[in-house]
């Protein structure tokens, strides 16, 4: 049965509305990491609420990741509940929020002073190792600094784009470097997700497409906060990979499709050890190459990419990788990135040196 | 069949009350009212296929006093006597239709005691959508007013709907077909039907509808 012809019962009359909707500010994300859903929760929370304040006259604000029992102990200890933080229209400057995964809600008590007095404050409450998100109002752009490992250390220290961010190759590239960076040179930077199944054997799991697509996800979400990363979205050509699409920032009904990305990992080996030839390598970065066209035509996106993650044994550079379909891509307008993993620390360590 | 799959369901339910309740809680709503949890359960069931998952219950007897599963409420209570859920505020209230007074509480979860639990829950069950689909549930719920939650149900598209009174049987796919008599989910699915919305994002967008709803009174 088509939605058109659903019976809505008691929302009967309100079937017009609800086809023509605009898109949530929510629910894209999840399934995400906890501090990718509080970064990007927290970012889309300022940017709706500056469109209403003014930002120049605004102390700065934290907001503190606490846990579903530290906040219920927050708010037995007498502290005021904002129950209408989700709507982006309450005062955040000069407040100390600590919140829950969902960043509907907020626990909160008022700051004065400056910065200083902010993480004095943090400390002196018991959150300085919380995860949290110093916000810093300024006219023309405010700043917004997450500090994963609390604000009694820098480690980690990241700034979160609160306005509507460009998406040019170059942004693309500086997010999915940093996911890489972070989480993919080396087997010991991949945390939970598996995408080698035998570094020592060097064998990348036989989820690694969907592993790095996970973590890249996570990293274009919070780089590009107020746009949606669609992922695997069915087309009439077929299913995407990734896809930064605006359609949330401008009004309803409106949406831009800023990039298509095709991710593909290239393997001297299969899970079970069985070797891939170079023949065949070279064939799926050329399917690469066709599906990034062919799925970015059919949505009509701004930017095509082909993202090879490489996790063969011998890092031959991108020339080589991409010789045979340089002039085939450059034609289709799809431009070739290429990420190499390595197997090893000790690995990584000696291609440096 | 019929007794099996019952009997699977009646096993579940247990672990359904304890993770219904730590979703709650993720979303900053804790301790939860009696008719809070009842409330979120009766979502959980209209709006459980959006994220193609099967629904604990598809039918439900309508109350003026919204959403109460006394099957639910009994394995809450057993569990409170377990030690695994922490009852606070009781207090008896009548009920109209039943002319009776039930017992009304405030539940939260024993932390000590079911963060081992839910840790095994949500590893188990990881690869399905109904922890995600709880939390998100949770987290859109939460969006609603203080003084809504436990009646927006009053306003929800099936539980609202004229068909059904007082005192008798809301069949949400139990009998009929899903799609010809559970208006939650034709609701939640017909949102904006070309923008390729995600299941969790239909979730908002109902509870964002039931909020206005409930909010102007229509």
């Amino acid at each position: 049965m088509a939605s058109e012809t659903l019976p809505l019962g008691d929302w009967e009359a309100d079937r017009q509305s609800i086809k023509t909707t605009g898109i949530p500010d929510r629910g894209d994300i999840s399934g995400l990491p906890t501090l990718v859903q509080f970064q990007v929760y927290v970012a889309r929370r300022i940017r709706k609420w500056e469109s209403t304040c003014n930002v120049e006259t605004d102390q700065p604000a934290a907001f503190v990741l606490v846990t579903p029992d530290e906040y219920q102990a927050f708010k037995k200890a007498q502290q005021k509940e904002e129950p209408l933080l989700h709507t982006g229209l309450r005062r955040l400057a000069g407040r100390i929020h600590f919140v829950t995964v969902s960043v509907t809600r907020s626990i909160f008590e008022e700051i004065t002073g400056d910065d200083s007095a902010l993480f004095a404050r943090l400390e002196a409450v018991g959150v300085g190792r919380h995860p949290t998100l110093i916000y810093v109002p300024q006219p023309p752009g405010s700043l917004l600094f997450f500090y994963p490992q609390g604000t009694s250390s820098d480690d980690g220290l990241t700034e979160v784009p609160v306005g509507v961010p460009e998406v040019s190759l170059e942004s693309i590239e500086q997010a999915i470097g940093a996911v890489y960076e972070n989480e993919l040179i080396t087997p010991d930077n991949a945390g939970p997700l598996k995408i080698w199944s035998s570094p020592t054997k060097r064998r990348p799991s036989k989820e690694a497409e969907r592993g790095v697509q996970q973590l890249i996800h996570a990293g274009l979400a919070v780089k590009f906060a107020p746009y949606s990363i669609r992922k695997e979205q069915s087309g009439k050509v077929g299913r995407t990979d990734l896809e930064i699409v605006d359609d949330r920032t401008d009004q309803a009904g409106r949406v831009t499709h800023h990039a298509l990305l095709e991710l593909k990992v290239l393997r001297t080996r299969r899970e079970t050890g069985a070797r891939v030839g170079d023949s065949d390598t070279r064939q799926h970065i050329t399917e690469g190459v066709d599906q990034a066209n062919v799925y970015g035509t059919d949505k009509n996106s701004k930017l095509k990419l082909l993202c090879c993650f490489d996790m063969r044994d011998n890092d031959i550079g991108d020339s080589k990788t991409f010789s045979h379909v340089k002039t085939k891509a450059a034609g289709l307008e799809v431009y070739l990135r290429r990420w190499f993993l390595y197997h090893s620390s000790k690995a990584y360590r000696a291609a440096q040196s | 069949m019929m007794r099996e799959k019952q009997s699977l369901i009646e096993g579940k339910r247990p672990i359904r009350v304890l993770a219904l309740l730590d979703s709650l809680s993720r979303a900053a709503i804790s301790p939860a009212p009696l008719r809070v949890v009842h409330e979120v359960a009766y979502l959980a069931n209209v709006l459980a296929p959006v994220f193609d998952l099967s629904p604990f219950s598809a039918s439900l007897l309508k109350r003026r006093g919204g959403p109460y599963y006394p099957a639910f409420q009994d394995s809450i209570d057993r569990l409170v006597g377990r030690g695994l859920i922490v009852a606070t505020d009781l207090r008896y209230v009548h009920v109209q239709e039943e002319n009776r007074y039930r017992l009304d509480a405030k539940y939260q979860l024993n932390a000590d005691l079911t963060v081992a639990v839910l840790e095994r829950y949500r590893y188990i069950y990881a690869d399905t959508p109904e922890v995600l689909f709880l939390d998100e549930l949770a987290a859109a719920y939460s969006t609603l007013a203080d003084e809504h939650l436990g009646r927006a149900a009053e306003k929800d598209a099936r539980y609202a709907y004229g068909d059904v009174d007082v005192n008798n049987v809301i069949d949400f796919g139990e009998w009929a077909p899903s799609e010809k008599v559970n208006f939650s989910r034709n609701a939640a699915l017909s949102f904006a039907p070309d923008a390729g919305l995600l299941p969790a994002e239909r979730l908002y967008l109902y509870l964002d509808h039931l909020r206005q709803r409930v909010a102007s009174g229509i």
